[in-house]
């Protein structure tokens, strides 16, 4: 990796400096920019040495990550705590294909021709199920992870698209709540900020058991990001790391699910649907509990998921990627005989339509976007969320920095991604020749490869071989 | 005074029946208490009931009693199941026999008062509020709270108040063990009196004074996931040498 220094972008403002996690960028009084480039700073600096930029000898898993992470951990006797998600490569959808109609079936026009979107989630017990024009929602993301010109931008993005948005743990923020179309309320161990005015307040309810990016562990939010305001909103200290607690104090099993959802329901008068949220573990067992406990519905998360804060070994080492646990949730759902009454959301990486279309073909009602969304208000995935200076406005407390954030702006890039996403579902559904992308079907993929068949039990393209159990459509 | 009888009717019909006469009466301005009969350990008993009313169970509730009520005030004449008053938000919960483990998680506001003991992880998360266990409570008391007080006049159990944020736990007698990131004292100026006022309010014939205040420590938690047990060989060393001499 070779760093450079563009003269023309540059503003001298000096947040690279504060951003990078390593101290490696100077300013240098007449330099004409804030740093110097990082082939200088590796050569005057022995700590990082060459391996900054990648020995060529380097090899053996030797890499400069593991040496840095090596040295870090050395230096602080700590694991050490990154945003974002996982670096590792894992399966995914693009190791999967569709088959276009031709002969053996039409396609459908792509621009002249009807396609619907329209979702329906959460109408399996509950009498007001969510109904939202595309089968995109904006996941889970706190307001203390994200700023309040995020949160606000997101909701109101997801309210042009006609969806939903989940608050994530820390509170119902009320400019969240005023500027959405259809409010999903996560009820967190931590209970921060939530009461009976929130559930009041909100669409659907979703009790989350685990995250996607760092399953068995909740919450990270480091004093970094707790201002006063976060303090005062969520009733912590301010400046302190918040551990949030990963059981909820009041579900220590099935049983307890059974009676959470009992309570929720009789606040509700059964009309709100109630959800659960796990992180990709035993998949097969957690989703046939959420089932029997009386779930409308589920959401998967994935790997791929992203955070706010968590530890990088739990990031790079714990559960499932989003492809093979969405397989599992649906055989799962289909051995208990309620695949169609359960509404089953996946998230963790979802990125473009094909992954949408694929979601939805392998049985997902709905996906969940997370990073894509802030990627499309400006952030650019550097994995420093956790240190709360995030340039765009978008991961940061900071007064100043979240200035930067155009809500309008935001709001306006969050909902064209949504609709461009659709399009794209949409285009992949009529080319399969169906006329609601809900009807795309497993029949219409292929595996691209050894991998992804033996994961998917998809058959391999060009064959109709699968490695272990077939999925569905023999 | 008016009679509700559960008999037969499923926690659904209890919670919309009830709550309608208690809208009712609360609109004519009866002031008397309702007499709740036949409740069976009903689990959800009047969750989120914003009616200021008197009721008064005859029997045992099960699960989740009182669940973010705001405004009711609600006498159990036997035993509250686990998560009584979760998240209450108002109004005034007494249990006068025992009340099961989780007791008033996550509460907002009002009192919570169990005239017998109470089971583990008492006021979990509590971020507003009184809640008074004139028993003992079990382990894990006050964990990970955020305000308001637990008063607890018989002892407590392990890790009391582990992780707290803010507010104050009260323990009189034997406290079997305290969790981490707290520090225990006298109570700060002016709850000495929010408690002895308690305390009167509630007739127990006890003094402020005889309570052990638990509080967080201020600055940032720490914790610490790897704690070898062992000893160092020059720790050892020391300690045999000094045993030697």
């Amino acid at each position: 990796m070779k760093i450079r220094w563009n003269p023309e972008t540059c503003t001298d403002c000096g947040a690279c400096i504060d951003a990078c996690p390593t101290g490696a960028l100077i300013r240098e009084e007449g330099a004409g920019g804030a740093a110097r480039s990082a082939a200088d700073i590796a050569a005057a600096a022995p700590v990082t040495g060459g391996n900054v930029l990648g020995s060529p000898l380097a090899g053996g898993g030797w890499s400069a990550a593991a040496i840095a992470e090596i040295r870090e951990k050395a230096r602080t006797g700590s694991h050490r705590i990154r945003g974002c998600g996982s670096t590792r490569k894992v399966p995914h959808f693009d190791d999967l294909i569709f088959l276009p109609a031709q002969l053996s079936r039409l396609s459908i026009d792509t621009y002249r021709e009807e396609c619907r979107t329209r979702t329906v989630i959460g109408g399996r017990f509950a009498s007001k199920p969510l109904v939202l024009e595309t089968p995109i929602l904006i996941g889970a993301m706190s307001y203390g992870a994200l700023s309040k010109e995020a949160k606000t931008a997101l909701a109101k993005g997801s309210a042009m698209a006609g969806t939903a948005i989940n608050n994530g743990e820390g509170g119902l923020l009320p400019e969240e709540r005023a500027n959405s179309y259809l409010q999903i309320l996560q009820i967190t161990p931590g209970r921060f900020g939530f009461s009976l005015a929130s559930i009041e307040q909100a669409d659907a309810l979703e009790i989350i058991v685990g995250i996607g990016a760092k399953p068995g562990l909740t919450g990270h939010l480091m004093a970094e990001k707790i201002s006063r305001e976060i303090a005062d909103f969520r009733g912590i200290p301010a400046g302190i790391d918040l551990h949030s607690h990963p059981r909820h104090s009041d579900i220590f099993g099935a049983d307890d699910l059974v009676l959470k959802i009992d309570e929720l329901r009789e606040l509700t008068r059964g009309e709100k649907p109630i959800l659960l949220k796990v992180a990709a573990g035993r998949v097969k067992e957690d989703v046939k509990i959420a089932a029997k406990v009386g779930a409308d519905g589920i959401t998967i998360d994935g790997s791929q998921g992203g955070t706010g804060a968590a530890p990088v070994v739990a990031l790079d080492h714990l559960g499932h990627p989003t492809l093979p646990a969405l397989v599992q949730a649906v055989r799962a759902l289909e051995e208990m005989g309620v695949k169609d009454e359960m509404s089953l959301l996946v998230s963790g990486g979802i990125k473009d339509g094909a992954d949408v279309a694929k979601a939805l073909a392998i049985g997902a009602d709905a996906v969940l976007l997370g990073t894509a969304a802030l990627v499309a208000m400006g952030c650019n995935v550097c994995f420093e969320c956790h240190k709360g200076r995030c340039q765009f406005g978008i991961g940061t407390q900071d007064p100043g920095l979240k200035a930067r954030l155009n809500v309008d702006e935001g709001a306006r890039k969050v909902a064209n991604l949504i609709t461009a996403m659709t399009n794209e579902a949409v285009i992949l559904a009529k080319a399969c020749g169906k006329t609601d992308v809900h009807n795309l079907e497993r029949e219409d993929l292929r595996s691209l490869t050894l991998e992804s068949c033996a994961m998917t039990g998809i058959p391999l393209i060009g064959t109709d071989y699968t490695f272990g159990r077939p999925f569905g459509f023999f | 005074m008016v009679e509700f009888d559960c008999a037969g009717l499923t926690p659904r019909e209890v919670n919309a029946r009830l709550g309608a006469l208690a809208f009712e009466l609360a609109a004519a301005g009866y002031n008397e208490e309702i007499l709740v009969l036949h409740p069976h350990a009903m689990h959800n008993f009047c969750v989120g009931l914003k009616t200021p009313v008197r009721l008064r169970v005859q029997g045992s509730l099960g699960s989740y009693a009182g669940g973010f009520m705001n405004g009711p005030q609600i006498v159990i004449s036997g035993n509250a199941g686990w998560y009584a008053g979760d998240n209450m938000m108002g109004g005034s919960l007494i249990v006068e026999g025992n009340a099961g483990s989780n007791t008033g998680p996550s509460m907002i506001g009002g009192m919570l008062r169990v005239r017998g003991k109470a089971g583990n992880r008492v006021g979990y998360a509590l971020k507003g509020g009184s809640l008074i266990v004139e028993g003992s409570a079990g382990f894990e008391t006050g964990k990970m709270m955020m305000g308001g007080r637990i008063v607890l006049c018989e002892g407590v159990g392990r890790k009391v108040g582990e992780s707290m944020y803010g507010g104050f736990i009260h323990v009189r007698g034997r406290i079997e063990g305290l969790g981490g990131n707290i520090e225990t004292g006298e109570p700060p100026p002016g709850e000495r009196e929010v408690l002895q006022a308690l305390l009167d309010e509630i007739g127990a014939g006890l003094k402020a004074g005889e309570f052990t205040t638990i509080k967080p420590r201020p600055g940032k938690h720490s914790y610490k996931i790897f704690t070898p047990g062992h000893r160092p060989r020059e720790m050892r060393a020391e300690k045999e040498e000094g045993a030697a001499r």
